[in-house]
């Protein structure tokens, strides 16, 4: 080969290496012959201060870093090394670096991490936002961790709350996770390019109008809308033709919800209304292409008209919130939230996290009013498991007869607290448990996760599934960690099943 | 030795099929003959990928002025070890989770590929890649030279590349000054 006998050059990971330095004297500089471009493409490669330095290497590399097209700006002990001193000074000289050379940047992070405290954070996000709003061309993120920076603590000290967003009309995607800061959407201009939103932690003072405003006619190329933890969020309308996908999380002030997106196919609901559900909440939803909702949440007592929606849904999810006590007033007990329910006909997937009652009645009533859509697969999460869950699945079951695929997800069980079962608890309703009226002709497939082999949950396999369900073809039990499946029960589960069904473990 | 063979197989070839051929032929500045599949050529290469669409492949062997014979050998080693090669999914770099556009570090045989070159032909390779449009092996190498200047002092990096140092002294100082944010004793 024509490069044997000469000396290789090995990578060297660490400084200082010895081989770095082999026959350096009788080498050309080829490094500064090679274009601005490549240059760029190798500075982006190494830590961003590194690349700073580079500039007095020589005349030729004075500016190079000033136009690098991806900007990390990353303080905190995550950060490769060397460590940024005082972030807001390195901030600044960035963007004096940058004023200068009118190049475009592809992608702007600002990342700091928890153990680094910020002096004016405002400022920074600030002036990162206004580089952004003139020159990056594809992502910004700026990044505040909630201990670097959390305004409602430093709010206090005089300090300035108010970040003014200016237009991004060349950014596509945007996050900002700011805690506490006073975020106001700018009155004019087009998000021409924008196709991701994600704010957590910002708060508004105009009740929502100005993101309600900037989603609905001035981005037209939106796609994914996040908003989590934001407060100060009363009313929310989106209308867009793009948006594609939309989660809403803990946004706790939330009154009024508005969507009507003709290409939504993605949507999450979680801890919005758990305030004011009970209250003057309302919702509308137009949203013809949705496929997948995830609904954590109280429902909102006014579900205003007309609707859309499709009518088949792919997948719901509906999970009871379970709110901190100090928090939980006035709806305590009975929450609402399956009334989402009664909005879909059709759902190919039902996810159901509902809760175990602990007494009879109250179970009976949550059961009885639910109004469960036609659904050939139930995925049954089964929380509080202090009690037993099988009269509750049985009484699901009794529901929706055209089930075919049934997984049921246990919870770890609390076995330390023995809790004593009221007269009537559900575990005492061995007439539901035995109840040979259960349909279960459909059934073709169960799966049963997080199996720990307790007496309920073998006792649903023997008497429920297992004598009941004359289709079945599958039996899928997954043990919880630690848990071997005893003899007794795969003699009996064999022995039980239909021919022709598999049992597997 | 290999450039004599691919020289003698770029003959061959051409006496074989002279229509319809699943090769390239490459010329380098010194005139030096190698053939490289054509798949391989246009999929890792943009220019060499317009110039076969085009029609402008010329089979007594294309001339590309710019590129020495030892960089074409190891432009052509690297296509053909990158047809060999089967790619290896998720080497996507996680060390800065939130760029979403992330930089795929390179394979360990790209490694190896580009460790054994020497100073200069590092060098005449990503000139070459840059040249040929090549985008994978022009990141392989950009990689392999942000390798040898991480976790240098300006001082080291200057020794590595052999960069003169053209500043006065009152140039230097003024720079540090105005970038004083960036440079401070660890």
């Amino acid at each position: 080969m024509a490069h044997d006998g000469r000396v290789s050059f090995t990578t060297t990971r660490s400084s200082g290496d010895a081989d770095d330095r082999d026959d350096a004297s009788r080498r050309d500089d080829r490094i500064s012959d090679l274009s601005d471009n490549i240059l760029h493409q190798i500075l982006v490669l190494i830590p961003f201060l590194e690349a700073v330095r580079t500039c007095v290497l020589s005349r030729r590399w004075r500016g190079v870093w000033t136009r690098l097209p991806l900007l990390i700006l990353h303080a905190g002990e995550d950060a490769p090394p060397p460590r940024v001193r005082r972030f807001a000074d390195h901030m600044d000289g960035v963007l004096r670096g940058y004023s200068d050379a009118n190049v475009d940047v592809d992608n702007l992070f600002v990342w700091v991490d928890s153990d680094t405290v910020i002096t004016n954070p405002v400022r920074l996000a600030a002036a990162a936002a206004h580089l952004a709003a003139r020159r990056v061309t594809g992502r910004l993120a700026i990044f505040l961790s909630p201990t670097s920076a959390d305004m409602y603590h430093m709010a206090g000290d005089g300090e300035a709350v108010l970040l003014q967003l200016p237009c991004l009309p060349r950014v596509t995607h945007f996050s900002l996770t700011f805690i506490g800061v006073h975020l106001e959407m700018p009155m004019a201009g087009t998000f021409a390019s924008l196709t991701s939103m994600y704010l957590a932690g910002v708060r508004f003072t105009d009740d929502g109008e100005g993101i309600s405003d900037v989603v609905s006619s001035r981005c037209p190329r939106i796609k994914i809308l996040d908003l989590l933890t934001v407060r100060g969020l009363r009313t929310l309308t989106v209308v867009s033709r793009s948006l594609v996908s939309l989660r809403l999380c803990g946004v706790m002030e939330l009154e009024r919800l508005r969507v009507v997106a003709a290409e939504l196919g993605e949507m999450v609901v979680d801890t919005c209304f758990v305030l004011n559900g009970g209250a003057g909440a309302a919702m509308l939803l137009v949203a013809p292409a949705l496929e997948k909702l995830r609904w954590e949440d109280r429902c909102p007592r006014e579900l205003g008209g007309p609707w859309k929606l499709p009518g088949c849904l792919l997948k719901l999810v509906v999970t009871e919130v379970v709110l901190p006590e100090r928090l939980d007033n006035g709806a305590r007990g009975q929450s609402n939230f399956t009334r989402i329910l009664d909005l879909f006909q059709r759902v190919h997937i039902l996810r159901l996290h509902v809760p175990i009652a602990r007494d009879h009645a109250n179970q009976k009533s949550l059961i009885e009013n639910l109004n469960i859509p036609y659904c050939p697969e139930l995925e049954f999460i089964a929380s509080h498991t202090k009690h037993k869950f099988g009269p509750t699945i049985i009484r699901l079951l009794k529901r929706n007869i055209c089930v075919r695929k049934l997984s049921i997800q246990m919870s770890p069980k609390e076995q330390a607290r023995y809790i004593p079962c009221a007269s009537d608890c559900n575990c005492r309703q061995v007439t539901i448990w035995r109840d040979k009226g259960v349909n279960l002709i459909p059934l073709e497939w169960v799966i049963m996760y997080e199996f720990s082999g307790s007496h309920d949950e073998n006792s649903f396999i023997y008497y429920i599934i297992l004598r009941n369900a004359k289709a079945l073809r599958r039996v899928s039990i997954v043990f919880s960690a630690g848990v071997e499946p005893t003899r007794r029960f795969l003699r009996k589960l064999h022995k039980l099943s239909a021919p022709g069904c598999a049992v597997e473990y | 030795m290999e450039v004599d063979k691919g020289k003698g197989e770029a003959e061959e070839t051409r006496k074989v099929a002279e229509a319809d051929r699943d090769t390239v032929t490459l010329k380098s500045s010194d005139g030096k003959l190698f053939e490289v599949s054509k798949e391989a050529a246009a999929r890792l290469s943009t220019v060499l990928a317009g110039m076969i669409a085009g029609g402008s492949i010329d089979d007594n062997g294309t001339d590309l002025k710019q590129i020495g014979s030892e960089a074409l050998e190891n432009v052509v080693d690297y296509c053909n070890k990158h047809a060999n090669s089967i790619p290896s999914a998720a080497l996507i770099s996680s060390s800065i989770s939130f760029n979403t556009a992330p930089f795929k570090e390179p394979e360990e045989w790209e490694r190896k590929f580009v460790d054994r070159l020497s100073h200069d032909a590092l060098f005449d390779l990503v000139e070459a890649a840059n040249f040929l449009g090549m985008e994978r092996l022009l990141d392989v190498t950009c990689h392999k030279i942000s390798e040898m200047m991480k976790g240098k002092s300006p001082d080291q990096i200057r020794e590595v590349f052999n960069i003169k140092n053209d500043y006065t002294k009152e140039e230097l100082e003024e720079i540090r000054q105005e970038l004083a944010w960036a440079f401070y004793d660890d």
